[in-house]
């Protein structure tokens, strides 16, 4: 046998070495086509979701078949899917559940199943997605006991935790959970001031969606007015009338209750309120009311045609507003620190 | 009743303000066009020259420039004032009735400053009023100022002759500045009380507390306002219209062209034969 020139043998090796590369170039490029059609095999967009542990008959695959349940990966292996659907009441329902969002979120380490407490792959998807919701809902509740405390005795709390339903504007609906206010899997902490003042601002979207009247109303008087332009010294919905622990505004306990409350909970931001003040409080969603009541402003009515109270707008039922962390301090311009100096704390700007 | 009065100070306050518009300017306005006033003033530019101080042979005035009434730190002060009065009114509405997104911040810094500068601005007014020693210009009066104030109502309501300016302010012009003056004070201490309900001293236990004092004093702080708005509208309406020789020399340092006056006398004969303004000749001085 001839033996090969260290030339040839370079030649061979570089050969070799090409062809290993063209393979695991394959390898990269056609494995994702590959696992792609296998995704499109189980899930076909628009369409009803086929799971792969259920077999046509649709009864429990072994347990053998699993995927990671104690990280996220096992739920994102689907749910990461953007094409992941359902079809609800003749409805296409997105289940996409974008994986940076969580991420970005506070409970970036906590696994799905820390909330989704009642999951198992045997009855996935539930068959009573409700309690499903319900649960994940007020999951919160595990870790956050003081939060606990509270809710369970708020007019929310109590209503759903015994399964009852609120009634609101003549309609049935279902109480707030911890989810419906905070979000879910966008969930931010209130220790970053940049998410506490987009939060505060967000009432129309946290409570809003179910008191659409109320909020409707809101943009009655000035503090509402200014609350509406986004001023983040105005109050919020649950500046005067709480937020873990609310309560029926017929509830004794409720802070808009009786003038004595309402001196506390307007003391919140007013220095020591008396009973004059407190005196503007039906004013805060019932001034166009009052006005549309005044003897000479119905008189006008007759000349200019009357405003009515602001109609509530369609329910929204969107989620709460999905919020970027931008800093944990705002910025404060040297112009508004040096101002800032001449007016009491409480004037001066944000963080001033 | 606060919440009460607040709904009626609103309300009112809405009537008075289209009062003034519809029941004052406006009428007053087309009075001044039908009655040949506008043409007059703003077309053939003339003005009476006894009704304007450009020809006043009983007074100081007489074929003076009108400069010299106005001293140059007067002027800067108005200049001041309007400025103050303006950012002060419109940040003043935001933050009552807010309506644009975002500018609380900013609306709330302009007022707090500008409520600085235009009490410093009057602080210095009522401090120059002394050194100037023009105090009498306004705050002095006489039996002939109340005599003459039935001839200036009747040349507003289109039914008198020009009245003669006998002083730098006519009688019913001189004690409005005062007023402004004071209004001014009553907006400063109360905006200063809703600032810091601390500086009301013992009418904050009469008011039920510094919050309510607070809230009271805001409520008076919008009359005032709504008051010095109407004072305002109404000087300027009528400074326009019936003296703008004056605010021309008071705003820009132009004096009039009192060469154009020289021979007043034909000239008025010509006017109030040409256009039929008998009536619109000043009254002989007395």
């Amino acid at each position: 046998m001839e033996k090969q020139s260290p030339r040839k043998k370079q030649i061979s090796a570089a050969l070799v070495l090409g062809a290993l590369l063209v393979l695991v170039g394959m390898a990269v490029s056609i494995g994702p086509a590959l696992a792609a059609g296998e995704d499109d095999a189980i899930i076909e967009p628009k369409s009803i979701v086929t799971l792969p542990w259920k077999n046509a008959a649709q009864k429990p695959v072994p347990p053998s078949f699993v995927l990671p349940r104690q990280s996220r990966l096992g739920c994102l292996a689907c749910h990461s899917n953007t094409k992941l659907s359902r079809i609800k009441d003749g409805e296409e329902q997105s289940l996409f559940v974008d994986p940076e969002v969580i991420g970005n979120s506070m409970h970036e380490k906590i696994a799905c199943i820390d909330c989704h407490t009642n999951f198992t792959y045997e009855d996935h998807p539930a068959k009573n997605p409700k309690d499903y919701w319900k649960v994940a809902g007020l999951a919160c509740m595990k870790c956050h006991p003081y939060q606990k405390l509270k809710y369970e005795k708020s007019i929310h709390g109590r209503l759903a935790l015994e399964d009852k339903k609120a009634e609101l504007n003549g309609k049935e609906v279902e109480p707030a959970l911890c989810s419906s206010c905070h979000g879910s899997h966008n969930i931010q902490s209130p220790r970053f001031e940049s998410y506490r003042s987009e939060f505060r601002l967000s009432s129309k979207k946290v409570c809003g969606q179910c008191h659409t009247d109320r909020y409707a109303s809101y943009g009655d008087y000035y503090h509402g007015q200014a609350y509406k332009n986004k001023a983040k010294d105005a109050p919020t919905c649950w500046d005067c009338h709480d937020n873990h622990n609310i309560l029926h505004g017929d509830d004794a306990k409720s802070p808009i209750a009786s003038p004595a409350n309402l001196r506390q909970a307007c003391g919140k931001c007013h220095d020591d309120p008396g009973e004059s003040l407190v005196t503007y409080a039906p004013l805060i969603h019932g001034r166009q009311e009052a006005l549309n009541n005044n003897p000479i402003f119905r008189l006008l009515g007759l000349i200019i045609p009357e405003r009515q109270p602001a109609e509530p707008e369609p329910e929204t039922r969107e989620p709460v507003v999905q919020t970027e962390i931008l800093s944990e301090t705002p910025e404060v311009g040297l112009f508004a620190r040096i101002i800032g100096i001449f007016f009491p704390r409480s004037l001066r700007p944000l963080g001033g | 009743m606060l919440e009460t009065l607040n709904i009626w100070v609103d309300v009112v306050g809405f009537v008075v303000a289209a009062g003034m518009l519809f029941g004052f300017v406006i009428p007053h306005f087309i009075g001044s066009i039908v009655t040949g006033r506008v043409k007059k003033h703003f077309v053939d530019d003339y003005w009476d020259p006894l009704a304007h101080r450009m020809h006043d042979p009983n007074n100081y005035h007489y074929k003076q420039p009108i400069g010299p009434d106005f001293a140059p730190p007067v002027r800067v002060w108005h200049w001041i004032n309007i400025v103050s009065f303006i950012i002060l009114l419109v940040s003043g509405l935001y933050i009552r009735y807010p309506w644009f997104e975002g500018g609380r911040e900013i609306m709330r810094m302009a007022h707090y400053f500008f409520m600085y500068v235009i009490t410093i601005n009057l602080i210095f007014r009522m401090v120059y009023l002394y050194i100037a020693g023009d105090w009498a210009d306004y705050l002095k009066f006489d039996l002939d100022d109340i005599k003459q104030a039935p001839s200036i109502m009747k040349y507003y309501l289109f039914i008198g002759p020009p009245y003669e300016h006998r002083k730098k302010f006519n009688p019913l012009q001189r004690p409005t500045y005062p007023a402004i003056w004071a209004l001014l004070g009553l907006q400063a201490l109360t905006g200063f009380i809703i600032w810091n309900p601390a500086i009301g001293g013992p009418l904050t236990s009469l008011a039920g507390g510094p919050a309510d004092l607070a809230a009271w004093m805001r409520l008076l702080h919008n009359v005032n306002m709504r008051i010095l708005v109407l004072i305002g509208t109404i000087h300027s309406y009528l400074g326009i219209m019936e003296d703008y020789p004056v605010l021309n020399v008071f705003w820009f340092w132009k004096d009039p062209d009192m060469a154009k006056y020289e021979h007043d006398e034909h000239h008025h004969e010509e006017e109030a034969h040409g256009s039929g303004l008998d009536d619109e000749r000043p009254a002989p001085v007395e």
